[in-house]
């Protein structure tokens, strides 16, 4: 990417060819050392492979170097050109530095690999790779030597370590050939690669090193590169990683900047503490505004509904049916009071008459007389 | 012929009645009925001109003239695809309660009533007709969802049956205004959806509007807009969109997962093709004026469901949620298609491309989303009626081909490359996109977490530590596997050789195009 970035498309696809199989190599390598230690994945418990995988250990080798931009190595003609292309990008040397770096840190990391994985004594054990690994012999604890560093009276065992079968190295060495090979398609000398992908004719010729600042750069790049492999060995290769539990060398140099290397410089964290929060929170929302708003409003249009019911039903029950029953109570004790009148009690009857009768003859006479 | 198609499932579920004491017999019927209904959709399909534009196999017979009420059916590329993806989602729904005993032979009655309804909604072309079968549809759905469904099921499905309701009645009235409006002294007005739409296109039917209508004094531009208005709100409902969807995660819910397929592979669909055949036709002008609200409705219905799936518990609340999600681009395609921006004509390309991902989609959705609940029903079948995504976890290792099948779905569901999601999305994106930049670009939200809460199942129900509880499941049966094939196998199809659909129906997009250009033209 470096290179195309800085102008040099067909430097960076050479480097995207040779990156392709040493990496392939690399990353089948790495199977291989995990299915010779049975699964097992973390490169402290691993350790003097060497020994038990020797093509494993060499084709892992030659990939690594190759990785690292070891002179001669596939690596070093393919970076060794992109880096040559920053150099003389007219926009900034930013990108250089960058790229210099880059390998001084790719060069250091190998080697502390190769350290951990291929050197050293060997520290597979069952307790690192679980019960039921199959290559492994119990052994009780008191016996074992003290690298694996057993609790007492603790039954442990050592898994065996082995080289692949042949169908896994076969690959590894073809490969590897690539990884060693591969970069004399693209040499200054003989720049086979970037002819082909300009169309031009290919032309053999040692002043393709005669390039301004070409030489000296390949000086400074393989020094970058054996200063990262230097650095890689002092830390790692020095004294042998004994135990397991051993603190790493650069833990016990830097533990701060360790710890934040070995977090991933938190970026993990980083999003789950944005991206991850901030789209929770949206969900949430979603469910919210559809429970209780979208939801709401047809809930309230439900109750509103439901009143208008029981509303209608009140006023039909004791406003309009009120009314009417009151005016039936009504009627119905103006009929009680008027069947007094008609009781069917003659005496009663002649009551009345006698009493009209009365009170006619008074109102008679009383006209009479006036 | 169509008639024939429709009289079919309803004398299936009759004979499927009578033969109610052997759920045995009457399930064979039923599926020997909703084959045959498949067999002449897929009739229909192959002899369907697909160049032809406007209807094929037309019948129209006087019904209640003085009303303006006929009996006219009719199909065109959207018709068919309708058809064929009712019977097929039919078919699968009916295959999923093959060995579900609670499900009676009263239930596969009803199931093909449905079916009925679906095909007369999808062929009628008389608004009175349609109306009919549209509501028809209904009943049956209520009854399956009242009678089979799950604890809150009373509710569900009576929330169901109102909530379209409403719609129904605002669409009733808004086509009562256009029947009043159309009618002249000695002549009835017009139900018919092609003579309307020509209407509508002519820019007659807004004259009429303005001459026989004059409502509390509102100009006729509000009066259409409020038609309109009206209309949407029938469609938006069963579609649904969004605000208008509450509905839809309980009934989902609620409903047996064998009928929640119907809803979502079929019924849903209906919604949808409401927007073609009645809103797009009839009221381009109104939808183009109010393009920015709708856009703004379909992004709410892409964006806010798919973000409420990734926080439900209830793997058919989360797959409900998804569905309102993948209707809601085929909500924004209609809706960008409308655009009319006075001389570009290069533009039709782009709508041709949403439309016809619009009817993709529709057959996509249909048939991924009809599978997911079949998984979940077979999965429910298994683990006692047990659903919660947190239920489960490694069901990788103990139902592997369960977990694979039902993985291809999901990722169907969420548009990878190669399956039916896929080609249905992307087109309408790419026709969406350069018609409305704004909508299309919030609406990828959408995209992105249906991605999200998809492998999120994936992940808490396939993958994650072994649940013991579920160590004895039993994986997909031999014929449970032969009944899933033919569905993953046409997902794949469909992925790969979209043409299938997109041939079929390129003359019905074309002509939709073509009559929005001329429409907008005044």
């Amino acid at each position: 990417m470096l290179g195309l970035g800085v102008g040099g498309v067909a430097v960076g696809m050479f480097h995207l060819i040779t990156h392709a199989f040493f990496k392939a190599l690399l990353f089948l390598g790495a199977g291989s050392v995990i299915h010779g230690c049975t699964e097992e994945q973390d490169i402290r418990n691993m350790g003097g492979l060497r020994r038990f995988m020797p093509v494993t250990f060499a084709t892992y080798a030659c990939g690594m170097l190759a990785l690292c931009g070891f002179p001669l190595f596939a690596g070093f003609w393919s970076k060794d050109a992109i880096l040559h292309a920053a150099h003389g990008w007219g926009v900034s040397r930013g990108p250089f530095y960058l790229g210099a770096i880059g390998a001084l840190l790719t060069a250091f990391y190998m080697t502390r690999q190769m350290y951990y994985v291929f050197f050293g004594p060997q520290r597979v054990t069952v307790a690192s790779v679980g019960a039921a690994a199959p290559a492994a012999h119990a052994i009780p604890a008191e016996e074992i030597e003290p690298v694996f560093s057993p609790r007492p009276g603790e039954v442990c065992a050592i898994a065996d370590p082995h080289e692949s079968p042949s169908v896994m190295t076969r690959p590894l060495v073809i490969l590897a050939v690539s990884a060693v090979f591969l970069g004399f398609v693209g040499t200054p000398a003989w720049p086979w690669f970037q002819s082909f992908l300009a169309g031009e004719a290919v032309r053999f010729g040692w002043d393709g090193f005669g390039e301004p600042g070409l030489l000296s750069l390949m000086f400074v790049s393989s020094l970058i590169v054996f200063a990262g492999l230097g650095v890689g060995w002092w830390f790692y290769g020095r004294k042998p990683i004994v135990r397991v539990t051993d603190p790493d060398a650069l833990e016990q140099l830097q533990p701060g900047i360790f710890h934040a290397l070995a977090n991933r410089l938190y970026v993990d964290e980083f999003y789950n503490a944005t991206v991850i929060r901030l789209t929770r929170f949206c969900s949430a929302f979603a469910a919210w505004l559809d429970r209780w708003i979208f939801g709401g409003a047809v809930n309230l249009v439900s109750w509103l509904v439901t009143g208008l019911g029981w509303l209608d039903a009140g006023v039909d029950k004791y406003v309009v049916n009120g009314g009417f029953d009151e005016g039936c109570r009504d009627v119905a004790r103006g009929g009680r009071f008027f069947s007094h009148l008609q009781n069917g009690r003659v005496q009663n009857y002649l009551r009345v008459i006698a009493a009209a009768l009365v009170v006619l003859a008074v109102l008679l006479l009383w006209g009479h007389r006036g | 012929m169509i008639t024939l198609l429709t009289l079919l499932p309803m004398v299936g579920g009759l004979l499927v009645l009578a033969f109610y004491r052997s759920r045995d017999l009457a399930r064979l019927f039923a599926v020997i009925f909703a084959v045959g209904a498949l067999a002449i959709a897929l009739l229909f399909w192959h002899g369907l001109a697909p160049a032809h534009p406007g209807m094929q196999f037309e019948e129209t017979h006087a019904w209640v003239p003085s009303l303006g009420m006929t009996y006219h059916v009719g199909v065109d590329g959207l018709g068919v695809l309708m058809l064929v993806l009712s019977a097929i989602v039919v078919l699968m729904s009916l295959a999923a309660s093959w060995a579900n005993e609670k499900q009676s032979a009263v239930y596969l009655a009803l199931v093909l009533f449905l079916e009925a309804g679906l095909f007369g909604t999808f062929t009628a072309l008389n608004f009175i007709h349609w109306f009919i079968f549209w509501e028809l549809s209904l009943i049956p759905a209520f009854f399956l969802v009242r009678l089979w469904g799950g604890k809150a099921r009373a509710r569900a499905a009576a929330q169901f049956f109102l909530y379209t309701m409403v719609g129904s009645v605002a669409l009733l009235l808004a086509f009562l205004a256009l029947f009043l409006a159309t009618s002249a002294p000695g002549r009835p007005g017009s139900f018919d959806f092609v003579e309307l739409a020509q209407l509508a296109q002519s820019g007659q039917l807004a004259g009429a509007l303005a001459q026989n209508l004059h409502w509390f004094g509102g100009s006729p531009d509000h009066l259409a807009m409020l038609l309109f208005w009206a209309a949407f709100l029938g469609f938006a409902v069963k579609t649904p969109v969004v605000p208008f969807h509450t509905w839809l995660p309980l009934t989902y819910a609620e409903a047996p997962s064998e009928t929640t397929m119907l809803l979502t592979g079929a019924m849903s669909k209906m919604g949808v093709y409401g927007f073609l055949r009645i809103l797009l036709p009839i009221f381009p002008q109104q939808m183009q004026r109010a393009q920015t609200p709708l856009l703004w409705l379909a992004v709410a219905t892409i964006v806010l469901p798919a973000f409420a799936a990734w926080v439900q518990k209830d793997l058919k609340r989360t797959f409900a949620y998804s569905s309102i999600n993948h209707l809601g681009y085929c909500v924004l395609g209609v809706c960008v298609a409308v655009k009319f921006t006075g001389t570009d004509a290069g533009l039709a390309a782009e709508k041709a491309a949403a439309l016809t991902g619009v009817l993709l989609q529709i057959f996509s959705h249909g048939l991924t989303a009809a599978a997911l609940f079949w998984f979940v029903a077979l999965l429910e079948r298994r683990s006692g009626g047990l659903r919660g995504i947190d239920d489960f976890g490694g069901l990788r290792t103990i139902v592997p081909v369960f977990s694979g099948l039902m993985g291809i779905a999901i990722f169907a569901s969420l548009g990878l490359p190669g399956l039916n999601g896929f080609p249905a999305e992307f087109l309408i994106f790419k026709g969406a996109f350069p018609l409305a930049a704004w909508a299309t670009s919030i609406s990828v939200l959408g995209l992105l977490m249906t991605a999200v809460f998809l492998l999120t199942v994936i992940q808490k129900v396939f993958s994650g530590p072994v649940n013991s509880r579920w160590e004895a499941m039993a994986d997909l049966t031999t014929s449970e596997r032969l009944a899933l094939l033919p569905v993953i196998a046409l997902m794949f199809v469909l992925g790969l050789y979209p043409q299938l659909i997109t041939g079929m129906v390129h003359g019905t997009v074309m002509q939709w195009v073509m009559s929005l250009n001329q429409g907008m033209r005044f």
